[in-house]
């Protein structure tokens, strides 16, 4: 691609060969988001969709409008949708990418406002977007090109994260206050209040883990409302994921992996993964994970 | 000044076995083609300076004032490590040395490989000479591969960004024009072309390249130089080419409008995040983290991803020097610029007018960029302000 120096290196294990990072992409900008489908990896890369055949040892890409935020992919319809904000001006889009076709079928512009976080319910045809303007969105696409407008819940602060389960939004705001959002009955709850900024949560059960900016990661029961926390010193966590033992895995902003014991909820593992913030984690095979990060790599790593 | 005296400069430097000098030279030919390259001549005259200093009697410091300048520099470098080590401590100092305070050691290490002025003209028509064969490559590979000719191609084969290729082209036509206003425009007809040619072959770089900050600081430069010229002799000459120059500035914000607006725009939330961190820490700034992590930081808390995923400095100097060190450290490093502004203007020299065209490049420059963490930018800009210092008659 002309005036676009990326230069990417698969360095997929030998059989027999055991290190313990490997560095699977090593590209020229950040990897906010990627994922693995059958033996390629897809990653978003400032404003393209980068997919990476490592048996070939080829790579394609397509444009996806702005700066990429994140993008799912949808594997029964085949099709990638993807979320972006506009570097200048105050535009975001949402453009749904079709596989076979190798091309962007539909998108969704918001001319007004840009994206914090977004995620897609495939199977009910929608997708949910926390907006830089305080408020959070569902637009349902399954008449599309015509997107519909279903709910608007508007907040008092900015919201960082959103999660789906069960017919439910959960969501936090940045003063701290965690909200459900029921779509079956549209009640909107409070389930739980901190004082400080929540960098990234997940619900676990009965269980809200999340992390501050002041480097404090808590287990709060929604249930008994017990507390536990770990307070890391100098560093906080910037993506909670969860493992296939559902065991709590941290990337944090200096770049650490943090491996979190289930039971005594303290640091097990603690490793220097990545120089620059992690963004996402995810797990490849029993043990062996993947993380990206605003070093513009994507890294194999493995726990034991 | 002729090729046979800058002949005779070099054939003097090999005579006196001033190979720290020469070294200097190579440095600055090879400033455009290669960092790395440029990077190790730089070291070899350093090396060979301490040698010939102390072993062989050489003058550490050619003129008072460049001495006086580097001891300003040396207690700007000082503040600045001494600031790390209470903000952090001695092992990550020692640690992150070589990515966020080495390249401010030139300010203090420049002026020691500085001579007398004739002999410090070299290392200009070295840096023209390296651009020149720079930019012959760039466009060769370009008409042999039949590319366009742009800061892509420049960036991509020499690893140069627009903004310090624009920064040496400005440097050598700011020493044109002083060269040029000193001649009082008294020249010979082949002179006369050769000199207007190589005025336009600069501006169709900075045009090509869409340096936007750089034909600017170009049309200031031309009017500082032209405008004390003016009278009603020679109003119809000077009209005709603040005319072209108009139409020329005309047509380029005509087709980059939209860039200027975006790029100052891109800039303005930047500056803003910075702005926000320099309020965290105002004195003393932030050496706990790198600059880049700072203003990340600053992005992430206000919610602005896609500035926080680009990676990106201050660009700007001022902000990135009081984010950094904080406002007393922006103090000093203004009282080692005031002491080299006093030590020009004093002398009453002829470099004064160059000397006001080179901090008018700058300081225009340091608005949109820190060329001062570049290899590209500190060398020039460590060198440059010592080169004024060193007046014809020392």
């Amino acid at each position: 691609m002309k005036g676009f120096k990326s230069v990417i290196f698969f360095l997929f294990s030998i059989s027999g060969f055991s290190q313990d990072v490997q560095t699977l992409v090593d590209s020229d900008f950040s990897i906010r988001d990627f994922t693995t489908h059958n033996d390629s990896i897809i990653f978003l890369k400032k404003r393209d969709i980068y997919f990476t055949e490592p048996k070939t040892a080829t790579q394609h890409n397509y444009f996806i409008g702005g700066y990429g935020l994140k993008f799912y992919l949808d594997d029964e319809s085949n099709t990638i949708i993807s979320g972006s904000n506009e570097l200048e001006r105050n535009v975001s889009s949402v453009r749904f990418y079709d596989i076979n076709k190798s091309s962007v079928t539909n998108t969704y512009y918001n001319s007004e406002s840009r994206l914090l976080d977004f995620l897609v319910v495939p199977e009910k045809e929608f997708f949910v977007a926390s907006l830089i303007e305080n408020k959070i969105i569902f637009i349902d696409y399954s008449k599309k090109p015509m997107y519909t407008k279903i709910i608007e819940i508007k907040l008092n602060a900015f919201c960082r994260k959103l999660a789906y389960t069960k017919d439910s939004l959960y969501f936090v705001t940045d003063k701290g206050e965690f909200f459900s959002y029921n779509l079956a009955t549209n009640e909107q709850q409070l389930i739980h209040k901190d004082e400080e900024l929540v960098t990234d949560f997940l619900i676990q059960g009965q269980d809200l883990i999340y992390s501050s900016l002041k480097g404090v990661i808590i287990r709060h029961s929604l249930i008994t409302r017990q507390e536990q926390k770990i307070n890391l010193s100098d560093d906080f966590i910037t993506h909670l994921a969860l493992d296939n033992n559902d065991g709590l895995i941290c990337g944090s902003w200096k770049g650490n992996i943090y491996k979190i014991e289930k039971h005594k909820f303290s640091i097990q593992i603690s490793m220097p993964i990545h120089s620059g913030p992690v963004f996402k984690i995810i797990e490849q095979e029993k043990g062996v994970f993947l993380s990206s990060s605003l070093d513009a790599t994507i890294k194999k790593w493995q726990l034991n | 000044m002729t090729k046979q005296s800058q002949y005779y400069m070099l054939r003097h430097l090999i005579n006196e076995k001033d190979f720290s000098f020469i070294a200097l030279v190579l440095t600055f030919f090879l400033l455009p083609l290669s960092i790395n390259l440029s990077s190790i001549a730089f070291v070899v005259a350093v090396v060979l300076k301490i040698y010939q200093s102390t072993l062989l009697q050489f003058k550490l410091f050619y003129s008072e004032s460049v001495q006086q300048s580097s001891v300003f520099a040396l207690c700007f470098f000082c503040y600045i490590i001494i600031n790390s080590i209470i903000q952090k401590d001695i092992q990550y100092t020692v640690a992150e040395f070589d990515r966020q305070f080495q390249h401010y050691a030139l300010l203090f290490i420049a002026p020691m490989l500085l001579r007398e002025y004739s002999f410090n003209k070299l290392l200009i028509t070295s840096l023209s000479c390296g651009l020149t064969v720079a930019l012959g490559y760039v466009l060769f590979i370009c008409i042999i591969t039949n590319t366009t000719f742009d800061q892509f191609a420049i960036q991509y084969y020499l690893d140069l960004h627009h903004t310090y290729l624009s920064l040496f082209l400005l440097f050598i036509i700011n020493q044109l024009m002083a060269f040029v206003t000193e001649k009082g425009m008294m020249f010979n007809r082949l002179t006369a072309i050769s000199i207007a040619t190589f005025f336009f072959i600069t501006f169709w770089l900075l045009y090509s390249v869409n340096s936007k900050a750089s034909i600017l600081v170009f049309v200031f430069l031309v009017i500082f130089y032209l405008a004390p010229k003016l009278s009603k002799k020679t109003a119809v000459k000077y009209g005709f080419v603040f005319l072209i120059l108009a139409l020329s500035i005309y047509m380029f914000i005509s087709k980059l409008e939209q860039s200027y607006i975006d790029a100052l725009e891109y800039r303005i939330q930047i500056w803003e995040a910075a702005v926000e961190a320099i309020k965290q820490k105002p004195f003393f700034g932030n050496l706990q983290d790198s600059e880049k992590n700072v203003i990340n930081f600053q992005h992430y808390l206000n919610g602005k991803y896609y500035f926080l995923d680009s990676n990106l400095n201050s660009h700007n100097q001022y902000l990135s020097i009081t984010l950094k060190f904080g406002l007393i450290g922006l103090i000093i490093f203004f009282i080692y610029l005031f002491h080299c502004c006093k030590s020009v203007y004093k002398k009453n020299s002829s470099n004064q007018r160059a000397f006001t065209g080179f901090l008018l490049i700058v300081f225009t420059i340091f608005i949109i960029e820190n060329i001062l963490v570049r290899h590209h930018g500190i060398v020039l800009f460590a060198f440059g302000i010592n080169y004024f210092l060193i007046s014809k008659n020392e």
